[in-house]
């Protein structure tokens, strides 16, 4: 009996041990080593930028990698160069992916996409279209949707090579700049998953965010120059920051931008405190549309200029007057602009289909020329319950003692 | 002759029926490429269409509650055509654990280990699962309660992420798709995640109830696996709008696009996470049904020295089934569905009205 319960303790025993071995052996054997990715062998990609070869048929792809460490692997003699902040790496190729292919073989570590901050296309490169370049960003597993895009005014390369005071690379900072734009209102951000929904939508235009490089006393800077307008993944023009601004208000959803107005009486600056937008659309009998923005909003006043003379219970209802002339103006113009381009950057048409799906399949093929004879009404509504610390200006009556 | 005598709870049984539907419910887009926006209708359709087999499937357990899935077909079908159906049967159950076992593998390889050769994960997952399975029932399922509360607390919490790039037009517009769509997409949902309910007639003489609990208990379940599903469609479909149908997983781009603020974002481990968790759960359930289906066709007494073997085999057979992921999503849209309703629909259906032709299960002599 007793030698039983030896035996069998023994057997426990064993069986404990072996399955210690076992796991023992199968975390060493099966940890992972096969993707076993070291951050210094990395090289972490922060921006992806293409643009038109020189002299060629192919694009030419940069790279921009954040440095992690002040010695790189990378070559400086093909096709690479450093610069203060960041890598830049540059290859040429057929496709995207044919492109950063062609990188691998001057470079000692591997690309690392997952903190992509940016995707920035040249603006010749989107002339000619840029669904053919899309497949990469949409089948790679590194590769994330939400990241913001662009179309830089100049080469790519210009852009992503900036050394810039703010930040330790472009893509960081268009990364940041986009998403401090993005609190303002959320047309402003375009993510690669917005761009793919509606290059997908044949009658709807997409815009991108522009962005340029400029130098201001010996520094290098980028700023957001606008958006550009693209049809059926193509680039066709582009819309500067004020015509931006239109769009801007024609989508609702405004958070806190300045709005600027002027008048014979004096110069005003708005901050918005909320600002939205409803649209309706409706189908005309003779096969025309109908659209009628109802804009609704409470701004504040962020600066005065003028109304000399003027008392406060007087300035209010000019200041009203002046920011709905403002906002319906500036709404009518983006929009005329639209209209002439045949560019359905409002989505109006994605609206006829999801609401009137079996009339939108007569109008599709001829949505062009029913959007550029949409019949537009602004209809523009603002309360000023905000002034700020002071409620008059130094130039308004009652502003000087002498006054009182 | 029960070979399993373990016996677990009816309540136990409802939450492994919600993780069982769980698992399918993140893997939707042999779905989404058919119906794109109308999705959610079609899961819907799918569960209404289900629901009589539901109840089928509840009286057969409350008819044959002795009795698992191969001794319901020995006895109404004879000792030959009852094991050549236990035979077909034993082949649905392999292929179904297989197909799982490669999702599991194709998934992981896929988004988190790239390099790592796919039978690599399938042993793994083959290894943990063995011990699960050589416990019984009770091992089996132990777990379903939490991994049912992990992938609802993770389910909502990424809603909520997301709830500020959900767009209600993008359910817009609703049935205009050609009705094929609608009817193929119905027939996928109630015959892959639904209709795979079928393998719970091989479990059920372990669970503890009574003709009314045991309705209640797959009912629940269901109803808990079928809202998952429902949910995740729709809050897939409300974000991505008109690219779901362009993702290989439209669930893992969803959680990759959470972002609130600058520290809340990149959430897609946690749906990687459960994913891992609720196919491992299938896998292991399909994986012990299998064996259990071969010991009780075999009549051997003790599975235990069968389940490593019938592991390989799954790992095996799992390498064999498709040349690729794309092979597979063509034929789960196309081939699996019709296969798959004979095992979960029409043979039910038949043993149901053969049994109440014959008046079985006979009353036993005293």
């Amino acid at each position: 009996m007793i030698r039983k319960a030896v035996k069998m303790l023994n057997r426990q025993r064993l069986s404990l041990i072996a399955t210690v071995l076992l796991a023992s052996l199968l975390i060493t054997l099966l940890s992972g080593c096969w993707d076993n990715r070291e951050l210094d062998s990395l090289f972490i990609v922060t921006g992806i930028a293409l643009d038109k070869a020189p002299d060629s048929d192919l694009i030419t792809v940069t790279l921009q990698i954040g440095k992690t460490e002040s010695k790189t692997g990378a070559s400086s003699e093909s096709g690479s160069q450093e610069d203060k902040n960041a890598i830049i790496l540059k290859a040429s190729g057929r496709t995207p992916l044919h492109g950063i292919k062609r990188l691998n073989f001057n470079s000692s570590r591997s690309l690392f996409y997952e903190h992509n901050q940016a995707v920035l296309f040249s603006s010749e490169l989107a002339r000619e279209g840029l669904k053919e370049y899309l497949d990469f960003f949409l089948r790679d597993y590194e590769s994330r949707m939400e990241v913001p895009v662009f179309v830089t005014d100049g080469p790519t390369d210009r852009i992503l090579a900036v050394d810039l005071e703010q930040e330790q690379s472009a893509g960081m900072y268009l990364a940041r700049v986009i998403q401090d734009l993005s609190k303002l209102s959320p047309y402003y951000k375009v993510r690669m998953l917005d761009f793919l929904s509606r290059t997908r939508e044949e009658t709807v235009s997409a815009l991108i965010p522009m962005v340029a490089a400029y130098d201001e006393e010996d520094l290098q800077k980028l700023q957001i120059c606008g958006m550009a307008i693209f049809k059926d993944g193509k680039m066709l023009d582009s819309l500067n920051n004020y015509e931006t601004l239109g769009y801007i208000l024609a989508m609702g959803d405004v958070k806190l931008i300045g709005i600027e107005a002027q008048s014979e009486k004096g110069h005003v600056i708005f901050n918005t405190i909320n600002l939205d937008t409803k649209r309706d659309v409706k189908l005309r009998q003779d096969g025309g549309v109908q659209v009628k923005l109802s804009v609704e909003g409470a701004l504040g006043i962020g600066e005065l200029k003028g109304f000399n003379g003027m008392d406060f219970p007087k300035v209010i209802p000019e200041l009203t007057k002046m920011a709905e002339e403002r906002i319906k103006e500036q709404i009518a113009e983006t929009f005329e602009k639209a209209k002439s381009l045949e560019a359905d950057i409002y989505a109006i048409g994605s609206e006829i289909h999801r609401k009137h799906p079996k009339k939108w399949e007569q109008m599709k093929s001829s949505w062009g020329s029913v959007f550029s004879n949409i019949d537009l009404t602004v209809d523009v509504k603002v309360e000023i319950p905000e002034t700020g610390k002071s409620m008059i200006s130094l130039e308004m009556e009652g502003a000087s003692h002498e006054d009182r | 002759m029960r070979i399993d005598k373990g016996q677990i709870s009816s309540r136990l049984l409802l939450f492994s029926v919600a993780c069982f539907l769980q698992s399918s419910a993140l893997l939707t887009a042999f779905l989404t490429e058919i119906t794109r926006q109308d999705s959610w209708i079609v899961v819907l359709l799918g569960a209404i269409v289900y629901l009589p087999f539901l109840w089928l499937l509840g009286t057969l357990m409350a008819m044959f509650p002795e009795q698992n899935l191969i001794q319901i077909l020995d006895e109404v079908y004879g000792p030959v055509l009852g094991k050549i159906l236990g035979l077909a049967y034993l082949w649905f159950f392999l292929t179904l654990s297989s197909v799982n076992l490669t999702d599991l593998a194709d998934f992981t390889k896929g988004t988190i280990m790239f390099r790592t050769p796919a039978p690599a994960m399938s042993a793994v997952c083959i290894l943990v699962s063995a011990i699960a399975v050589r416990k019984g029932i009770k091992l089996v399922t132990k777990f379903s309660p939490l991994f049912v509360i992990v992938a609802i607390v993770t389910m909502t919490l990424s809603t909520f992420l997301v709830i500020n790039q959900f767009k209600l037009e993008n359910f817009l517009p609703i049935f205009t798709l050609p009705a094929k769509s609608y009817f193929q997409g119905t027939h996928i949902i109630a015959t892959i995640p639904f209709g795979e309910m079928v393998v719970y007639l091989m479990i059920h003489p372990n669970v503890k109830f009574s003709r009314r609990e045991i309705r209640k208990s797959l009912f629940w379940g269901f109803a808990v696996g079928g809202l998952t599903l429902w949910s995740t469609t729709l809050r897939d479909i409300g974000v991505l709008g008109n690219t779901v149908d362009l993702f290989t997983v439209p669930s893992l781009i969803t959680f990759r696009l959470v972002q609130v603020g600058p520290s809340i974002s990149r959430t897609e481990i946690l749906f990687a996470i459960i994913l891992i968790m609720l196919l491992f759960y299938k896998i292991t359930l399909l994986y012990y049904v299998a064996v259990l289906t071969i010991s009780q066709l075999f009549k051997i007494r003790s599975y235990n020295h069968l389940v490593l073997v019938v592991g390989s085999l799954m790992i095996t057979y799992g390498l064999t089934l498709y040349p690729s992921p794309q092979k597979q999503a063509a034929s789960v849209q196309e081939t699996v569905p019709v296969i798959w309703t004979v095992f979960e629909i029409l043979i039910p259906t038949l043993t149901f009205i053969l049994a109440k032709i014959r008046k079985l299960p006979k009353a036993k002599e005293a």
